[in-house]
């Protein structure tokens, strides 16, 4: 009885630790059933063959290897990359997991990261050229930069323009475009924008930058030319659609023409243009094409030869919509009122000169060294009602938070969108889910922080006074607040 | 360039080199709905539920287009008289002191006190130049603040 008894139990206890796993394994979550879903729709626009991500997670073989990774990454909310403060505005490009998505993640690491049982979810369709539009169709144009572009292994780039011919000379209306670098790890940002030649130059043959390498794409002079081409007289004919406009939204409408295809920064893929909006490409006001390249060594011979893709609008949705960029370009900074006081042609010298520092942003002071709360509010109206659909700041490594605030016509103040980490490396446009409606007389503020101290980990250099340019070790401030023309008459004071 | 297909929404419009830029105010031609204006005046703090902040004694505003104040308009606007105009300032926040800012709608939420960008341009009895989207109602005129700056401690 007792032999009996000791059996019996035994084969109990043994049930029970066999039992007690798989009921576990029952409960932890797999990739076939769960994972697998939130890594394609959050994680696989960048980790996918041809992408900026080092590793690819579209399947379980993919995922596997790197599930504590994953697991690490997303407690600590640093992947997906997403910056914008919950409490304020929603986005339709909103990445960031849910807490139930990284729980979910977390106990299937935890779990021992199982694939479970049924298909794999479906894979989205992706270009397989590599383009990023969320269809995974390809461009219908694509432009090619003429040439493959060498980066040294070591030291630094500057920021350069070349120019290539815009090669068509009519409207291309467009649902979205987009810059793509050509090698990632060598680019740091591509911006592209719709330009003509100053009269009495022409596109030619001539150093990338002073004593860059020699290329054909730059402006040289044109001797054939029988034009003034005094110095304030060339900046000032830059371009045709700087003349004359009057009217705001002309304006607003002018500066997202001169905008072309738009950049390559990192964590910007298409652009992608709302249903029954187009984007024009101006070409029968632009005759060239002008790419800002800034390259960075990688340690070894690299290169790259970047690419611009537009997507074609439907034919019923053209005339439609068109979208504009406000410009916020009245300054306070440092609790003072910027004031300009250069003359006009004293600016166009300024801009002309190579000046360290002074190619964008001339009216702000320096950040100085150590200086931890150093701060810029950009301030724009609408003068027509509109309807807000995105918004964007850039900066560079001493950007810290940045705030959007809308006041209405009846002095109400909403705050649009706070990213309060800001990220140089993780720049994104952030698209409302509902595009907000501004009436005619409402003003918008970027309020802005730089960190030139140590505090900021990104910081270079905490010791050196900060300029304003391009360059990388200086540091930007440039708002963007996409919007169209609102026509509905809903939004009178 | 390539086309991968020769796709039928490129709408030629015109083969033109140059063109004028009236093409691009084609789409909203019919001006602007709210005028960007220019003024001078003395601040008047009025007191309520929450503080008011108005304009008045100030001329017939001129309409200009929106971009930061130079040198000679602010001259000017020290030896600008005053008028009978009255017009509700609102956007304020930027352009009152530190405490006046941080007190304002939801500024605290996103700044702290080592954090404020308030140029304190807005000061009562002063007489200041500003600038800002003008907002016509049946009741009241507002200007929604793009600027201010002051061009004398008293207002005479």
């Amino acid at each position: 009885m007792m032999r009996r008894l000791l059996v019996a139990t035994t084969v109990m206890v043994a049930l029970l630790l066999v039992a007690h796993p798989t009921r576990a394994a029952e409960d932890t979550p797999t990739f076939n059933q769960h994972v697998g879903r939130i890594l394609l729709d959050n994680c696989a626009s960048c980790h996918r063959p041809n992408q900026v991500a080092p590793m690819s997670l579209l399947t379980y073989d993919e995922s596997r290897p790197w599930a504590r990774a994953i697991k690490s990454k997303v407690e600590s909310r640093e992947m997906p990359p997403w910056f914008a403060d919950p409490r304020f505005g929603k986005f339709s490009n909103d990445i960031s997991l849910t807490d139930e998505e990284i729980a979910t993640i977390v106990a299937w690491a935890d779990g021992g990261a199982p694939q479970g049982d049924g298909a794999a979810p479906d894979l989205p369709q992706f270009s397989e050229a590599g383009w990023s539009h969320p269809s995974g169709a390809d461009p219908d144009y694509v432009i090619d930069f003429p040439i493959e572009w060498q980066v040294e292994p070591d030291g630094e780039t500057p920021n350069f323009n070349l120019y290539t011919e815009l090669p068509f000379d009519d409207v291309l209306n467009v649902s979205a475009v987009e810059v793509r670098p050509g090698n990632y790890a060598v680019v740091h940002h591509i911006t592209t924008g719709l330009v003509n030649m100053p009269p009495g130059m022409k596109l030619g043959h001539g150093p990338a930058w002073p004593g860059g390498p020699m290329v054909d794409l730059v402006p040289v002079p044109d001797s054939d030319a029988d034009v003034d081409t005094d110095q304030f007289n060339v900046l000032a004919s830059r371009d045709r659609t700087a003349r004359v406009d009057t009217d705001a939204d002309a304006q607003a409408q002018a500066r997202l023409a001169r905008e072309g295809f738009g950049p390559y920064i990192p964590g910007v893929g298409a652009e992608v243009t709302r249903d029954n909006q187009v984007r024009q490409i101006r070409g029968d006001l632009f005759d060239y094409i002008i790419w800002n390249l800034h390259f960075q060594a990688t340690g070894k011979p690299e290169s790259a030869r970047p690419s611009i893709g537009a997507w074609g609008a439907d034919e019923d949705k053209v005339g439609t919509s068109f979208e504009r960029s406000l410009s916020l370009n009245e300054y306070t900074s440092e609790g003072t009122q910027l004031v300009q006081t250069m003359t006009l042609e004293e600016r166009a010298a300024a801009r002309q000169s190579n000046q360290v520092g002074q190619g964008l942003n001339p009216l702000l002071g320096a950040i100085p060294p150590n200086e931890a709360n150093w701060t810029v509010t950009g301030i724009g109206a609408f003068q027509n009602d509109a309807v807000i659909q995105s918004l964007f700041v850039h900066a560079h490594v001493r950007g810290n938070d940045f705030t959007y605030v809308l006041t209405y016509p009846d002095g109400r103040e909403e705050i649009l969108l706070r990213i309060p980490n800001y990220d140089f490396d993780w720049q994104f446009e952030y698209q409302l889910e509902e595009p907000i409606h501004a009436p005619a007389g409402s003003t918008v503020k970027s309020v802005s922080r730089y960190d030139n101290s140590r505090r900021n980990r990104a910081n270079p250099a905490p010791h050196k006074e900060v300029y304003w340019s391009e360059q990388s070790w200086d540091d930007m401030f440039l708002t963007s607040v996409k919007y169209i023309v609102d026509e509905s008459g809903s939004t009178q004071d | 360039m390539t086309r991968n297909r020769l796709a039928p929404w490129v709408t030629v419009c015109m083969a033109v080199i140059w063109v004028t830029p009236s093409l691009l105010e084609g789409q909203q031609s019919s001006g602007p709905k709210v005028n960007i204006v220019q003024t001078v005046g003395c601040v008047e703090r009025r007191s309520g539920d929450a503080a008011e902040w108005w304009l008045v004694q100030a001329p017939e505003p001129a309409v200009i287009q929106a971009g930061v104040f130079n040198r000679s308009e602010i001259e000017a606007a020290r030896n600008t008289a005053l008028g009978s105009g009255t017009f509700q300032l609102i956007g304020v926040a930027d352009f009152l002191d530190a405490a006046g800012l941080l007190a304002s709608a939801d500024r605290r939420l996103f700044t702290s006190p080592e954090q404020v960008n308030a140029t304190g341009e807005l000061q009562e009895g002063r007489k200041v130049l500003v600038k800002g989207a003008l907002i016509e109602t049946d009741a009241e005129s507002r200007i929604n603040l793009l600027g201010v700056i002051g061009v004398a401690d008293t207002c005479e």
